[in-house]
């Protein structure tokens, strides 16, 4: 615990902690700004020019709706003749409903129906932050040398590794926490001067919070991959390069060459933890008497699934450093 | 100075052997390497560039690990037993390492927080060393004196029993130099251990009671400074004359070890430097120069190490260095 301390005291002693901490809530509070601005209501000018596009499509579906109907109703048939019996609803009855002036002037969701995406949309930008600042931590001190010293007053490794990645996980959750209140509270403000509240209830507050959480935690888990994989190379550069590879090979596997391994990519077991679950679309072929018919199929990868990727990865990565810190000589 | 009874280490190696191994091959860094440290007082440890010194100290910290070989610190194995003792141990390994952002205080607090150390101490600390006025400066800031004088502040947190510098004085100036030395004969004085590596023998040899000297890994010699100096170099002579040739021939004809170096004769290993004149004089020669050169710790340690290191040059002909070691009164040292 004492060493647990005096980690968590260098921890926020730190310049990177305190710029990285600044620069995460300035951001939200840009995007806050930023949001707030793309509120605005219509112009008069927009107003009119969505007026005059609404009355121009109305008159014309009120002419030519039943003949569009039944154009789509042919050409529908014809495909499925085609293709032997089968095809797509191509939902010509669409063509029946009367054209609103709403749908002319664009449209934002209420608070209520955006907090909760805007919030996830958040998630991986934290997590990269939690790396760097996680990395920055133990790849200092290894790059400095102080670690020798530091080992030369508790020569336990493994109590110094593993305070270590502890304080940058305890010390990650303030700025988690912190970060994604100002953001939430920035879209209330924002909303609110906007008249855009909507209805919140204790269920949309819930899921938020639980959004929220997750995030927090895959900061922790993020800062302790960093730490761990700053006490192996000994660089934060390294680390920085080493995810920005990941996510590049991660996307050329599992979105190219190996499209039905998509349950197993990282990138989208984070977005399943973030967002308490995700889908992802995958190509199925089938050999028919046409040839070979390929069509986008659905799947859905679990909070679950991302949350226990996330884990085993954690854990892995993390006793490789351990292995490799404790055997390491220190010059 | 107190001492512990005889037989009483502060460290003690045996065959320790480190190899480094890297793209271009294998070194030998440490090869069988004996070591003993008495308990109180100033060791020197000496050694060429490349000897081993260095990596030795850093086994015995547990930053890199032997390959074969045991160690002890105060009866202790290490590293198994390196938590037990390592509060008794301060030391300096090469260049001090600090966080360079941090201010001297600040990288005092963090180490006094990881021993348990009272704050108090990290104040007392800066003051013995003289840091006191500049605790606030970070410490990318501080004169490499000034970082030498932190890296001993500290080692001085956890008041050991045993410090090691590692070339303390590297960088200093002549003030800083002494301040290191009388620091280091002030802690010996009180009944610490000091171990200091070090190239300025001229300096080991004025604050240590015993050395220890290795090259190429390996021991050559070990004891009391005085009794290296007296039993391990020989009196050597120089001598100044008008015939040159012919005083060459009368000594070498007497048995003399006696070789022309410029204008001058050296010979060595003469008992009193009367026989010399006394021998040229029976055969009409008479010296116009007799200087005696007196033995001392770097005589004796470029006689041991030569051919044992970088920029160190095996002699042509006569004694090399071997693994003899001086014997000290009533102790295996």
């Amino acid at each position: 615990m004492r060493l647990l301390k005096v980690e968590l005291k260098r921890f926020w002693a730190r310049r990177l902690t305190w710029v990285a901490f600044v620069g995460l809530v300035g951001i939200t509070i840009v995007s806050a700004v930023g949001t707030f601005f793309s509120l605005a209501p219509p112009s008069a000018e927009e107003q009119h020019y969505a007026e005059t596009s609404y009355q121009q499509y109305y008159d014309d579906w009120k002419a030519n709706s039943g003949e569009w109907y039944q154009q789509c109703l042919t050409e529908e048939a014809a495909e499925r003749e085609a293709n032997g019996g089968e095809t797509y609803d191509w939902e010509c009855e669409n063509h029946l409903d009367e054209p609103q002036k709403e749908d002319w002037l664009r449209f934002h969701p209420p608070f209520s129906d955006e907090v909760e995406r805007g919030t996830e949309g958040y998630g991986a930008m934290l997590g990269f932050a939690a790396l760097i600042v996680g990395a920055s931590f133990f790849a200092a001190e290894m790059a400095t040398g102080a670690i020798s010293n530091w080992l030369t007053f508790e020569p336990r490794r493994t109590r110094v590794y593993v305070s270590k990645i502890g304080a940058a996980a305890l010390g990650i959750i303030p700025i988690a926490v912190t970060t994604l209140a100002v953001s939430i509270a920035g879209m209330w403000l924002v909303y609110a001067a906007r008249d855009l509240i909507g209805s919140p209830t204790a269920d949309m507050w819930r899921a938020v919070t639980l959004v929220g959480l997750r995030i927090t935690i895959l900061m922790a888990a993020a800062a302790i991959i960093g730490s761990a994989l700053g006490a192996v190379t000994r660089h934060t550069a390294a680390v920085i390069g080493l995810a920005v590879a990941w996510v590049v090979i991660d996307q050329m596997v599992y979105f190219g060459i190996l499209p039905r391994f998509q349950q197993w990519s990282g990138l989208n077991n984070m977005q399943a933890w973030i967002a308490g679950g995700t889908t992802y679309y995958s190509q199925k072929c089938t050999l028919g008497a046409d040839g070979r018919v390929c069509e986008s199929v659905e799947a859905t990868l679990s909070m679950a699934h991302g949350g226990g990727y996330l884990a085993v990865a954690t854990v892995l990565i993390t006793a490789v450093g351990l292995l490799i810190f404790r055997r390491r000589d220190v010059a | 100075m107190t001492t512990a009874p005889s037989g009483d280490l502060a460290i003690s190696t045996r065959g320790l052997r480190k190899t480094y191994r890297s793209l271009r091959g294998r070194s030998v860094a440490v090869e069988g390497l004996d070591l003993d440290v008495p308990y109180g007082g100033v060791h020197g440890f000496l050694g060429p560039n490349g000897s081993g010194k260095t990596t030795t100290i850093r086994m015995l910290l547990g930053l890199i690990r032997p390959d074969s070989g045991t160690m002890t610190l105060f009866g202790q194995t290490v590293p198994q037993h390196l938590p037990a003792v390592i509060g008794r141990v301060g030391a300096i390994v090469e260049q001090p390492k600090f966080f360079p952002q941090f201010s001297a205080r600040r990288n005092l607090e963090l180490l006094a927080g990881a021993i348990g150390a009272p704050p108090t101490a990290v104040g007392r600390v800066l003051t013995d060393v003289g840091l006191a006025d500049r605790a606030k400066d970070s410490y990318r800031s501080y004169s490499l004196g000034m970082k030498q004088r932190l890296a001993i502040a500290a080692t001085l947190l956890k008041d050991p029993d045993l410090l090691i510098f590692d070339e303390p004085t590297n960088g200093l100036d002549p003030a800083g130099i002494r301040e290191i030395r009388d620091t280091m004969r002030r802690l010996g004085s009180e009944g610490k251990t000091v171990l200091v590596s070090s190239h300025i023998l001229a300096e080991v040899e004025q604050v240590a009671d015993t050395v220890s000297i290795i090259g190429h890994g390996r021991l050559l010699a070990s004891g009391r400074v005085d009794e290296l100096v007296g039993g391990q170099a020989t009196l050597s002579v120089k001598v100044g004359v008008a015939d040159l040739p012919a005083a060459h021939q009368v000594l070498q004809a007497a048995q003399l070890d006696a070789r022309v170096e410029g204008a001058h004769l050296q010979v060595r290993g003469v008992a009193d430097s009367a026989d010399i004149t006394r021998l040229l004089a029976a055969q009409g020669l008479y010296v116009n120069e007799l200087v005696p050169q007196h033995a001392d710790l770097e005589s004796v340690f470029l006689e041991l190490t030569a051919g044992q290191g970088p920029g160190t040059v095996a002699p042509p002909h006569g004694r090399h260095a071997g693994t003899d070691h001086a014997s000290t009164e009533g102790g295996d040292l």
